[in-house]
């Protein structure tokens, strides 16, 4: 017997739409895709990183504007790839995991636009992504073995925002210990409602990748996911990250909901570069 | 239409999937053993534990060992050293610092060695509180 190809894993998160509808959620996903690659860049610009940012955001503006025409939309994937594997090369070894999801995504699409007999393939890799980040994030916080007591967690309420979110969930002496504690440590949660959430992270994160995976627990799974990401977001302010996983997300949804994501993208997206550019450049987010 | 991907480019697609979602194991394995930054290489183990990486030169002529401060390196090396410092946090022992040894030793001749001091802060699994591990890599002008 045949062993199966890899293609076989793409029928574990099929879905049951016609190509043309497939095809028309990859535009939306495409265009939202080269929009977060130029925003991106562009707000590392505005903090004062590598002049290139200016050029790679330019490119990926010029790759989105070129693609509202439908038949460009292919060639202006290829730019745009060619543009990111570019980049790879030469921030590497220093590219975040953020920065190949985009890639990872751009080459996606990029196999599966050409033409519409494709879309349901490119659908089905696309909606791996999301899966496979959730599990991985989850069960590499389990074996690392930092979240059981919240070490991680109470290591890093100084440097990042967590401490708001943490607030909440312990006393104000226990904070402030936390917050007084120079390395190495001791760092661990005492307050159990705070043990919780350090274990809820990594537990939910394993558990909606399993329910985006089972088609009867999908769209479960997507408000599972939808509730997981936002709490990441309040506390580790990865909003551009979060714009990504929510359109990553719609792909589990009828495809009025990309529609839905790809507005919701643009709208924060403005707002963002409205708040480096203008508001509050030193508000810190990702 | 479900499960009817047979094209090339589905068993491409199936294929950068298959990678993508085995790459974190092999990841892991460079984490562990070869201190590669949990946090870079496409595994997915972001916000695992602080990745911290502290390195001192040292340069030793006859009995005396000096420190080295990396603000005193010559414009030349300080870049080199700069990426050097960048390659280590992210790949760990995969980089060597014998580059950036050699070219101390070669910029200042007087020295007999070079050693390299790469320390390594992370938590401690399972545990509370943050481990320093470090390594000495001695450089000798006679092994050049």
């Amino acid at each position: 017997m045949a062993l199966p190809g890899p293609e076989s894993v793409l029928r574990l998160t099929s879905a049951a739409r016609p190509a043309p509808e497939a095809g028309q959620a990859l535009a939306l996903f495409a265009r939202f895709l080269l929009l977060h690659l130029a925003v991106r860049d562009l707000v590392r610009a505005l903090e004062g990183g590598d002049p290139l940012r200016v050029a790679w955001a330019t490119g990926y503006g010029l790759c989105l504007l070129v693609s509202l025409r439908p038949t460009w939309l292919w060639p202006s994937l290829g730019v745009a790839l060619a543009l990111s594997t570019w980049k790879w090369i030469w921030i590497f070894p220093a590219n975040s995991n953020h920065f190949f999801l985009e890639w990872l995504c751009l080459t996606m699409l990029f196999v599966g636009s050409r033409s519409e007999g494709d879309a349901p393939a490119a659908l089905a890799a696309l909606r791996w992504v999301p899966v496979l980040v959730l599990f991985w994030s989850g069960v590499a916080k389990l074996i690392h073995g930092t979240y059981f007591n919240g070490a991680f967690l109470a290591s890093t309420l100084s440097s990042r925002s967590f401490a708001f979110v943490f607030g909440f969930l312990m006393p104000e002496s226990e904070l402030q210990r936390l917050l007084a504690t120079q390395p190495p440590g001791p760092y661990a949660f005492d307050s159990w409602p705070a043990i919780v959430v350090s274990n809820g992270i990594w537990v939910g994160e394993i558990a909606v990748a399993f329910l985006l995976l089972l088609p009867r627990t999908r769209i479960l799974g997507v408000v599972a996911a939808l509730g997981l990401v936002s709490g990441i977001e309040v506390g580790a302010r990865e909003l551009l990250f979060g714009t990504l996983m929510l359109n990553l997300l719609a792909f589990f949804l009828p495809t009025v909901w990309s529609v839905r994501a790809l507005g919701l993208g643009v709208v924060g997206y403005a707002f963002l570069l409205l708040v480096r550019g203008w508001l509050a450049p030193d508000w810190v987010f990702n | 239409m479900t499960g009817t991907h047979s094209s090339w480019k589905a068993r491409l697609l199936g294929s950068l999937v298959v990678v993508v979602g085995l790459w974190p194991i092999a990841h892991y394995v460079l984490v562990t053993r070869l201190d590669v930054n949990p946090w870079k290489l496409y595994g997915f183990a972001m916000y695992c534990t602080p990745h911290v990486v502290e390195v001192e030169l040292y340069g030793r002529q006859g009995e005396r060992i000096r420190r080295i401060e990396s603000r005193t390196l010559p414009p030349e090396i300080r870049e080199g050293y700069r990426a050097f410092l960048l390659r280590r946090w992210v790949l760990g022992r995969l980089h060597s610092p014998e580059p950036v040894a050699r070219s101390l030793l070669e910029t200042w001749p007087q020295l007999e060695s070079v050693e390299v001091r790469v320390h390594l802060e992370r938590l401690q699994p399972m545990g509370d509180s943050i481990m320093r591990r470090s390594r000495v890599y001695d450089f000798a002008r006679d092994s050049e």
